[in-house]
């Protein structure tokens, strides 16, 4: 009267297989869970009871024991309930299936026995696989998503009744199903062509992309900072089978997975709103799930209105920015969610938005000061890239002509990521913005007339060694893209006039 | 006892207000017989309410002559009241002239005395105007009196004091209370060179917004000159104005657009008849041509600047207010990377300013 079913549970964004005991003995009728539930597991226990009665089997007069192991893991989601029911229909005998220890399963259970779908179908499937199971069953709905994952069998079941009819016959045939769109890559709905005029922020967004520097956008409302940001994920090279699984496993964790338009290929464009809190940015909850920044991953986080968002939210960033992955510690263990994102930030350069044109901006300098140093130097020390963005005239907002494309942009992106690949094939990072200050020497290498040229420049600006580095990293990239092995002085030029927001501006001394 | 010390006690007193100080050593010529007057002898004066008087009394029983004037002349600060003959001549011409002030630094000579007002939140060419006037006025041997606020005023102290020339700022709260607080710099520098930072206000007094008016009229009544830089509409540098008008004093303003917030207030006064500078150079050689000396100014040639063809079109398409690199590129429809490497030389040269991220202003 004893019998195992192997199940998988989302921990991260990765999966953990967990068997199902299931005991049924003589005593009091009880139908006692044990094994680090949480409180929807819990309640499995009365949607299969329910869900078994309304399919036709009574649960026996006898003590039943459900263990989940091993019980280190914290167990959540509703995927339980169908590993449950099997269990116990296969310890009174209900069901009798020999592949039973080569079959791992998930689903949820409504009270009328109709198999639900869940989230994160997709990192089961991949632990499943890995785990050499030979058959996965799934809810109907989920069947796509798991059938992504090639090498195992999945099989979609639609109510409790096919499940123990499939499993009393033995018989584990792989249905067909239609893919939708998955040869067909979707068109990025936002393009380069889009935007008239603004060419010096289009320049500094391919810069940006191209050495995969974080950027700022300062400029008054209006001036098309969001519309140019949602269009920087269509000038990223396309992302490579690797990514797209990657970034597809996140999302199926977070429930947000399209499964009929197969595996996501198109780089994500996150715009988290300011009130965003610290756990929904970079990731938590008492059961760690990923925030916006590893939905992000091999895309664009967008941070529009900078200053409005929390300070300490802000901060949280500075570590992912490094590591390009976040590391959440809680009681029930430690999770790493990827993200390897850029950054774009927008914001006014005062409260009003109006500085520095005192005609219309009625700020004081005390109040652009504090709305200026909401954003902490840390932070801004993350990012390469500043660049105002001005407001367009009528002229040029309704100027009908061909711009350029960012099919176009993006042929010269790869371009230039792939001189950088080239370069940095022997060490660890991948792109300009994260040559670590001890090589520059080695990668960003002057002549005597510009060490000169940033030697007075180092002055004039009051430049620090950090963001002399900044700007050499910017140098660099930009003569990536020029195809020039040496930094030139008009790129230390375009450089500097991409270096950050400087405190000088309003902590003027008089 | 020195009648020193009577005045200490009557410059300390604040049972009575600034307003009727003077009146009362009017009429009691010397604060040596206010001290020592009676009751009733205050009564009679009809200035103060029997209220007052009692508590005026009250006040003087406690008061210290001898411990609390030592304690202050081993304070870095001094005083002055109308009884002393050091009082500036031109304070006690005016209406409500004050009975005293306490000052840090060295009180300066006021003959040659002019002031420069405008706006806190000024731009970037009221700031060049502001110090170019502070400078050159106080190379000429003028004194610049300005009120030590941000934007404009401080500008010209610094301008003066960057020539050595004297400066001196008068407070709206005590004059040991530096307001607003990163003019600390500006302060210490003032105190340090041959000018002064005066107030008629009690020491540690907190700068409250009545005191500004008033500490506008000494600002007028100590100059003779009173130059509007830069004000918008309702600006208090047009309160200094009317006071400059009321006191007789000339007043002159640098003309600015039409639209402008900035010039909105200074083309008003235009309007009504204040003079008009154009040419700094000019009007200074002007002031002391009616001051009769001519304190020796070695003429500086202007510095001549050599520019490129492709610079000087580059110069030609910024303006006086801030315009920013992406506008200039769309309008001149030049080459991004050489707008930039001329705009980064220009500014290197110093004809062009960045005032805030990729924003520039034009300096000549």
């Amino acid at each position: 009267m004893y019998s195992v079913v192997n199940t998988a549970t989302i921990y991260g964004i990765d999966s953990k297989l967990i068997s199902v005991e299931a005991d049924i003995s003589e005593g009091m009728p009880i139908f006692e869970m044990v094994g680090y539930l949480s409180s929807e597991v819990k309640e499995a226990k009365e949607r299969v009871r329910a869900a078994l009665k309304n399919a036709g089997y009574a649960l026996p007069i006898k003590r039943i024991t459900i263990n989940l192991s091993p019980a280190s893991i914290r167990k959540t989601g509703a995927g339980f309930d169908l590993p449950i029911a099997v269990a116990i229909l296969s310890a009174i005998g209900i069901i009798e299936c020999e592949k039973l220890p080569t079959i791992c399963l998930c689903g949820e259970i409504g009270l009328d026995g109709k198999i639900q779908p869940i989230n994160g179908v997709l990192s089961m499937a991949i632990e499943a696989k890995k785990n050499n199971f030979e058959v996965l069953i799934v809810p109907k709905d989920n069947l796509m998503e798991a059938r992504l994952v090639t090498g195992i069998k999945s099989i979609g079941v639609e109510n409790i009744s096919d499940v123990i009819e499939l499993m009393n016959e033995g018989k584990f045939e792989e249905q067909t199903v239609d893919m939708l769109g998955t040869s067909k890559f979707s068109e990025d709905e936002y393009d380069f062509s889009m935007i008239n005029g603004q060419q010096a922020l289009r320049r500094a967004c391919e810069v940006a992309i191209s050495g995969m520097h974080n950027m700022l956008m300062v400029g008054p409302p209006g001036a098309g900072k969001s519309m140019i940001a949602k269009c920087i994920p269509s000038i990223l090279p396309k992302m490579d089978d690797k990514e797209q699984l990657e970034l597809s496993k996140i999302y199926s964790v977070c429930g947000m997975f399209d499964e009929r338009k197969g595996l996501i290929q198109a780089r994500p464009f996150r715009s988290p709103h300011h009130t965003v809190s610290a756990q929904g940015l970079v990731g938590g909850g008492h059961n760690p799930h990923p925030g916006e920044i590893s939905l992000a991953h091999r895309g664009v986080l967008f941070l529009d209105e900078l200053t409005e968002f929390n300070k300490s939210t802000l901060e949280i960033l500075r570590q992912p920015l490094e590591d390009k992955q976040v590391n959440i510690s809680r009681a029930s263990g430690s999770f790493t969610f990827p993200a390897d994102f850029v950054l774009v930030a927008a914001m006014n350069p005062c409260s009003c938005g109006y500085y520095p044109d005192l005609n219309r901006c009625h700020c004081t300098r005390l109040s652009i000061q504090r709305y200026l140093s909401k954003i902490s130097q840390p932070l801004l020390d993350r990012i390469d890239i500043c660049v105002e963005a001005p407001t367009l005239n009528f002229a040029q907002i309704s100027m009908k002509q061909k711009n350029e494309s960012s099919e176009e942009i993006r042929k010269r992106v790869i371009a230039c990521h792939e001189i950088q690949n080239k370069r940095y094939a022997d060490y660890e990072f991948r792109f300009n913005s994260q040559i670590p200050s001890g090589l520059m020497d080695k990668f960003c290498v002057l002549t005597d007339q510009e060490i000169e040229y940033m030697e007075s420049m180092y002055e004039k600006y009051s430049l620090t060694a950090r963001t002399y580095h900044k700007v050499l990293r910017v140098a660099r990239t930009l003569a990536d893209m020029d195809l020039c092995s040496d930094i030139r002085l008009e790129h230390l030029q375009e450089a500097l006039c991409y270096r950050g927001l400087d405190k000088r501006y309003w902590e003027e001394g008089i | 006892m020195d009648s020193v010390q009577f005045q200490y006690w009557f410059m300390k007193n604040e049972d009575i207000s600034y307003g009727k100080k003077p009146k009362l050593i009017d009429y009691f010529y010397d604060s040596y017989n206010l001290y020592n007057a009676s009751k009733s002898q205050l009564m009679a004066t009809g200035i103060l309410d029997e209220k007052t008087v009692d508590k005026f009394l009250e006040g003087k029983k406690k008061f210290d002559l001898e411990k609390e004037y030592y304690d202050f002349c081993n304070s870095p600060f001094s005083f002055i009241t109308i009884e002393s003959d050091s009082y500036p001549e031109k304070l006690r011409n005016i209406y409500d002239y004050p009975y005293g002030l306490f000052y840090i630094g060295t009180l300066p000579d006021f003959s040659r005395a002019v002031s420069i007002v405008g706006a806190r939140r000024c731009s970037a060419y009221g700031k060049k105007i502001a110090l170019e006037l502070g400078e050159k006025l106080g190379e000429a041997g003028f004194t610049v009196i300005s009120g030590m606020a941000r934007g404009i005023d401080a500008y010209s102290h610094r301008g003066c004091l960057n020539s050595g020339g004297n400066t001196v700022a008068v407070l709206g709260s005590g004059c040991d209370v530096i307001y607003p607080r990163d003019n600390r710099l500006l302060y210490e520098d003032i105190v340090s060179s041959s000018g002064a930072v005066i107030s008629e206000y009690q020491m540690g007094s907190s700068p409250v917004a009545l005191n500004f008016p008033r500490r506008n009229r000494i600002v007028s009544a100590l100059s003779d000159i009173v130059i509007v830089v830069e004000a918008r509409d309702k600006s208090g540098s047009l309160i200094t104005a009317d006071f400059a008008l009321e006191h007789g004093k000339d007043i002159y303003v640098i003309p600015g657009r039409i639209g402008d917030s900035l010039s909105t207030g200074t083309n008003k006064l235009l309007s009504q008849g204040a003079g008009i500078i154009y040419d700094i150079d000019g009007f200074i050689n002007q002031l002391q041509d009616a001051y009769g000396q001519k304190t020796s100014v070695n003429k500086r040639p202007k510095e001549k600047i050599n520019l490129t063809s492709e610079q000087k079109k580059v110069l030609s398409m910024f303006d006086e207010y801030p315009k920013s690199l992406a506008t200039v590129l769309e309008e001149s429809h030049m080459d991004y990377l050489k707008l930039i490497s001329n705009v980064l030389s220009l500014e290197r040269i110093g004809v062009l300013t960045e005032v805030f991220k990729n924003n520039y202003v034009k300096m000549v």
